[in-house]
Parts: C-alpha cells; structure tokens; sequence
C-alpha cells in the first residue's frame, strides 16, 4: 500500500452525524448466500498481506452496502460462535447452514486462532478504510437513502444517534469542510466502526495483556490516520470507544486528548457560525473542548508521566485559558525532561507565549530563539519573536523577523505548529508499519 | 470635509489637551501595503476580482507614493517590499497562487511590519474572504501590536460580521473601517475608495505634553465645526524607552 500519508487536510470530515438510516429491527436468517459471503470475508482476512493493496483489500474495499447485507446475518451469527466458543460453551447451530458456520469457527480455531484471525480482521478493515480514503471514497448506488432532520447532532460523540444494530450496515452521512466553511456532506465509513466490534471481540476473548497491546496499536495507528487525514467526524466514536476499553493505556488518552484539543483550534471552532440549516452545527465552544483535552491531557500524565508532548499541550491550553504562570511551570518541567523535534519546538514557543504574557519579554524571546534554532524556517516562531520585539520596541528586530518569510517558509513541513493539530498523526506512517509488522506473512 | 485648519481641531491625549499642527495629507507620500488573502477559498473568479483590485490601486498612487504586498493563505509572506516600482508589485500580484488555510491575523500582522521605520503615512489594507482558520498570532496580540505603530488599517471582507471580530477590532484600533462586499465584481471600488478616503484624511500632530510617554494613550479628537463626524484612532501604546 502506498504511505499512508500525512498532510495538511484541505478537505476534513468534520464530526458530525446529520442523519443516520433506520436501524434494522429483527435479525435477518442466515441463508446459504449469506454463508458463501462470510467465506469470501474469511478467505480475505486469510489473504491479505497487512499493508499491501492486493486483491483481499480490494475484495473488502469494494463491498457494496447491498453485499454487506447479505453477509451481515452470517457475519453476527459467525461473531457469536466465536464469542460462544471462547468461552468453552457448545455452539448451538441450527440447520446445515449455521452449522457451516459454525464449522468455519471451528476451522479458525485450529488455525491460525481466534486472537491472530481477529487482529488480521482488524487490521484488513483499518486497511481498508485507509484505501478507500485515497481513492477518495467510492460511489456506492446500492446505500439506502437517507433524511436529514436538523439540527444536527453533537460533535463530541455522547450524544450521537444510536448505532445500527450492525455495524456492516454503516449509513451515516458526515458533513465535510474546507478552508473553514462547510463544504458538503459524505458517508461514514463502515469498515471502522466494523473493525472497533472486531477489536471488541477479541478483547473478550483473548488474553488481557496481550488482546490490549495489540488494540492500544490499532487504535493508536488508526486514529493518527483519522488526525493525518482530517476525518474528525469519524474520530469522534473512534477515540471514545479507545479511551472507553483501554483506559489505562496512555497513547489512546493521548489521541483522546488531541482530538478534543483540536475541536478548540480556529480551523474548527469557526464553523460555528454556519448559518445554513442543513450544515448547522452543534460544535461545542472553545472553552468546553479545552477543558475536555486538558482532563485528557491531565490523566496521560497519571498514567504516563514521562510523555512530555502531553505536558506540552497541557501547558498550551493552560495559557490559553489565562493560566499562564502555571503554563510556564509545565513547560519548564517539560524541557527538564530534554525533549527534542517538534515536541522541544512546541514546549518553547508555549512558554514564549506564556512568559510574554506574563510581562516578561526578555524570557519570551529568549523561548522563542530557542525554537527558532531547531527550526530556523517556522513561521510560528518567526511572528512570535517580531511581535515580543516589537512589544519591547525593538523595531528593527521586529521588521528582520517577519522579511525573513518567503515561500521557503510556506513549505507545511518549516513550522510544527501547522501539524499541530494532527498528534500521533504526525507519525502516522511509523504508527501503521509497526502495526502491520507483527502480523506480515 | 475640506478646509480645516489646526483651530477646527481639539484632540486630547489620555484627557490632556494638546497643541497640534495640522499636515496637509496631499504632500505626504503614502505607503500602500495590500495583503491580500489567497487561500484555497479565494479560488476562481474571487481570486481574478482581487487581483484586478489591486491592480485598481496600483494605478491610482501617485510617483512619489510607494507599495508593497504580503499574502496569506496558511502562511503569510511578504512580496514586496514596500517600493515605488509599482510595475513590480504588479508582477507579484499577478503571480499569486491559491492554496491552503486563512491566517489572516498572521497576514495582517505581517504587513503591519513592513512598515515599521519607514517615511511617509501607511496604510494596510487587508482583504479577506474573512475566515481566520490558521493564524498564529490572536486578534488581541496583532491589535496590541498596532497601537504601536502609527499604521491605519482598513479590510475588505465578503464574509458576514460574525466571523472576522478580529479585523473589525483591529480596523477600528488603527481608525480604519471593514468594507462588506455581497459580490469579488466590487472589490476594485471598494480598494479604490479606501485609498480615497486615506488620502483625504487629516494629519494631526503633536508633541504629546503632560503625559506619561508609555502605556496606552486614549486619543479624543473632536472637530469645531456643525455636522462634522470625525473617525480616527481611539488610542496608541507609547514605547518603553530603551
């Protein structure tokens, strides 16, 4: 499969459900072509080489919404001998076609074993949805239409509409935005909620210790696609479902925390002001997502106490909310740890903002030359440093900052703060591999 | 209004009265600085519209005035110095490119440098499609900036009132003002009267008496004469000495 990619999304997803398609009521039989469906999705999960765009991927990737109907009866049924067999209980299948289910389970079980065809599910479906998302989404005629009541619902992900009773059956619509305006909508897509029930699984079936190292990585690798690729909208269950059954593992707060992060940067609170009724969203203020990063940012630090960027970005939104005695303090304590990249970058320009705040120009600057001399081209730290000088009335200095700009700067890679709002999406490509590594053949 | 001699004009400095001399405006060389908004939402007949403005303004400055442009999309970078060539600055206006994010406080305060030390009274003029996605910098901070020079700036928004605060409060600081525009065909008039209304505008000046030099200084200036409204700068930071 071709890098994963990081970038500065022109085109983001942002989270929010203006409509979902009515959820199925009963559970449909499982019919014979139900079951040839179930054998294809397996031999998939068989085939596909973690990370490569071969034929199993493009067979899931193309799996129309009237394809997943007729493996959804199958598929729950299949879930459910799993779950039932992993708990040393006798499957009780009835009629031939269940029963080929249920030989299907037994034959998984013998090889390669629930927990390694679980984690290779998961990871085809994170496959999948990566693909899917650089072919730029795939036209599906066979998706139920759906209405759009108004207004639409929260961003943050607790008061989303329930979910379909299967998550194959993903009809959610997503309004999309660009350059700040809200741009259209698309649909969500179903190979991650599908992949999160896969997880789900085999986190009740298999091992704690072992089940949750391998979920912390997906999750992680797969919500720094989702801030790599400005898909917010499904980020918002994503990291919630993370946080909510690997609590203790310090990457998924962290993602938790970025995400919320995000929602209080300008690129998302100024779609507040959409006005048009079918874009209208319900986007919290600033105030309010600050404060839920800052609690995420805060347990990271219970959990973890060494992962420095967190302290960082705790430090951020402290001076943000006009804390910015105790914004210096974490970043001091931050840079104590010796942190070097983007994350030194940050913990600088942070406490330059800070100590200038505070009234202390001469720190501030010294912050912001700190930040500059490991990354000599960043915007961020060049305005920085023209705007304490021209505070202090150093006028020359002030005016040698800013002609400093040139389209050499405009390159999105000179200044870290313009992937800030991607978090672990920074190192997405990293993230993906050593995910995909342990379960290469 | 024309006409107006320095006994028309009262102007007090945070309450104090002050002795001032009035300039005539027309013999003071002005410095043009456009920043102009050329993120990916400026694309088509927008972009076309904003270049053609400022080409408008372009050929309405005098020899001895000067320009200069900074544009901003995520990242604000500046041109053109501030140059009586004016054929240059209208080479770079025609090379703009658009893409990316709206910074357009970072834009701003971008173009206010450019005129920092430099002869002549500036003017910035800032046109945006007025969604700040991007910037750096806060509203608050590229206003504290400006009360520290001497800059008016005026903006050209299409946007509606509720997204671009930041701009009103920075125009309103200097004693500019936001052109709305419903449509990029009046870009070019809204340019045009800007750097009208800039010319035409009173030189007031004073040797601030009675007054601590630093900190912020309320300005209220009040003009002698019936029916006369005066729009000018609310106040200015005075320099630490150093």
């Amino acid at each position: 499969m071709r890098r994963a990619g990081r970038r500065v999304p022109l085109l983001c997803v942002i989270g929010i459900v203006i409509a979902t398609a009515p959820t199925r009521g009963q559970q449909s039989p499982v019919v014979p072509e139900s079951i040839l469906a179930l054998q294809r999705w397996i031999d998939a999960v068989d085939r596909h080489q973690p990370g490569v765009a071969d034929p199993a991927l493009d067979a899931v990737v193309h799996l129309r919404y009237a394809d997943r109907a007729k493996l959804e009866p199958a598929m729950t049924k299949f879930l459910n001998f799993v779950a039932t067999r992993s708990k040393g209980q006798t499957i009780a299948a009835r009629g031939d076609v269940e029963k080929r289910a249920a030989e299907l389970v037994r034959r998984i079980e013998q090889s390669p074993g629930w927990p390694v065809f679980l984690q290779r599910a998961a990871v085809l479906h994170a496959d999948a949805a990566v693909r899917t998302e650089r072919l730029g989404g795939l036209a599906d005629p066979t998706m139920p239409r759906v209405s759009f009541p108004a207004p639409s619902r929260s961003i943050l992900g607790r008061r989303q509409p329930d979910a379909p009773t299967s998550p194959l059956l993903t009809n959610t619509q997503f309004v999309t935005s660009q350059d700040g305006q809200t741009v259209g909508q698309r649909p969500a897509d179903w190979n991650w909620p599908f992949g999160r029930s896969l997880v789900d699984l085999l986190l009740f079936i298999a091992p704690a210790d072992s089940a949750a190292a391998f979920a912390g990585a997906w999750y992680h690798a797969t919500a720094a696609f989702m801030l790599a690729n400005g898909l917010y909208a499904e980020a918002t269950a994503h990291t919630d479902r993370a946080v909510a059954i690997l609590p203790h593992d310090p990457r998924v707060l962290f993602d938790r925390g970025c995400y919320a992060e995000l929602l209080g940067l300008p690129m998302q609170q100024i779609l507040r002001a959409e006005t048009r009724p079918d874009r209208k969203i319900d986007m919290p203020p600033r105030e309010v997502t600050n404060a839920d990063a800052e609690s995420w940012f805060l347990r990271v630090l219970e959990v973890d106490s060494t992962l420095v960027e967190a302290r960082v970005r705790l430090a951020r939104l402290l001076d943000v909310s006009g804390r910015h005695a105790q914004a210096l303090a974490e970043v001091d304590r931050a840079l104590l740890a010796r942190p070097t990249g983007v994350v030194a970058y940050f913990a600088n320009l942070f406490g330059g903002r800070a100590a200038q705040a505070l009234g202390r120009l001469d720190d501030a600057r010294r912050f912001y030359a700190a930040a500059l001399a490991a990354f000599p081209d960043a915007q961020s730290a060049l305005l920085a440093g023209s705007q304490a000088a021209l505070l202090a009335g150093d006028m020359p200095s002030a005016r040698a900052a800013t002609s400093r700009l040139s389209d050499r700067t405009s390159v999105i890679d000179a200044d870290p703060w313009w992937n800030y709002h991607l978090g672990a999406g920074r190192d997405v490509d990293v993230l993906l591999v050593s995910l995909w590594a342990p379960l290469r053949r | 209004m024309g006409g107006l001699t320095a006994a028309d004009f009262e102007l007090r400095d945070n309450g104090v009265l002050q002795r001032l001399e009035v300039v005539d405006g027309a013999d003071v060389p002005i410095n043009a600085v456009l920043a102009l908004d050329t993120s990916v939402s400026t694309t088509g007949k927008r972009h076309t519209a904003l270049i053609a403005a400022g080409e408008a303004i372009l050929d309405r400055l005098k020899p001895t005035d000067r320009a200069a442009l900074t544009t901003f999309s995520h990242a604000a970078v500046p041109r053109m110095p501030l140059t009586s060539d004016t054929a240059a600055v209208r080479t770079s206006l025609r090379s703009m490119n658009p893409l990316g994010e709206t910074a357009v406080m970072d834009g701003a305060f971008v173009a206010l440098t450019s005129t920092l030390g430099q002869p002549g009274r500036s003017l910035v003029l800032v046109c945006t499609d007025g969604y700040d996605t991007w910037s750096w910098l806060t509203p608050d901070e590229v206003l504290e900036s400006a009360r520290r020079t001497n800059v008016v700036v005026y903006a050209v928004t299409s946007s509606d009132a509720r997204r671009d605060d930041g701009l009103t409060m920075l125009t309103d600081a200097t004693g500019g003002h936001v052109i709305r525009v419903k449509s990029s065909t009046e870009l070019a008039s809204a340019f045009q009267k800007i750097l009208e209304d800039f010319r035409n505008r009173y030189l007031l000046a004073y040797n601030p008496s009675g007054v601590q030099p630093d900190g912020f200084h309320r300005l209220d200036v009040r003009v002698r004469r019936a029916g006369a409204t005066v729009r000018a700068r609310p106040g200015y930071t005075g320099l630490p000495a150093r």
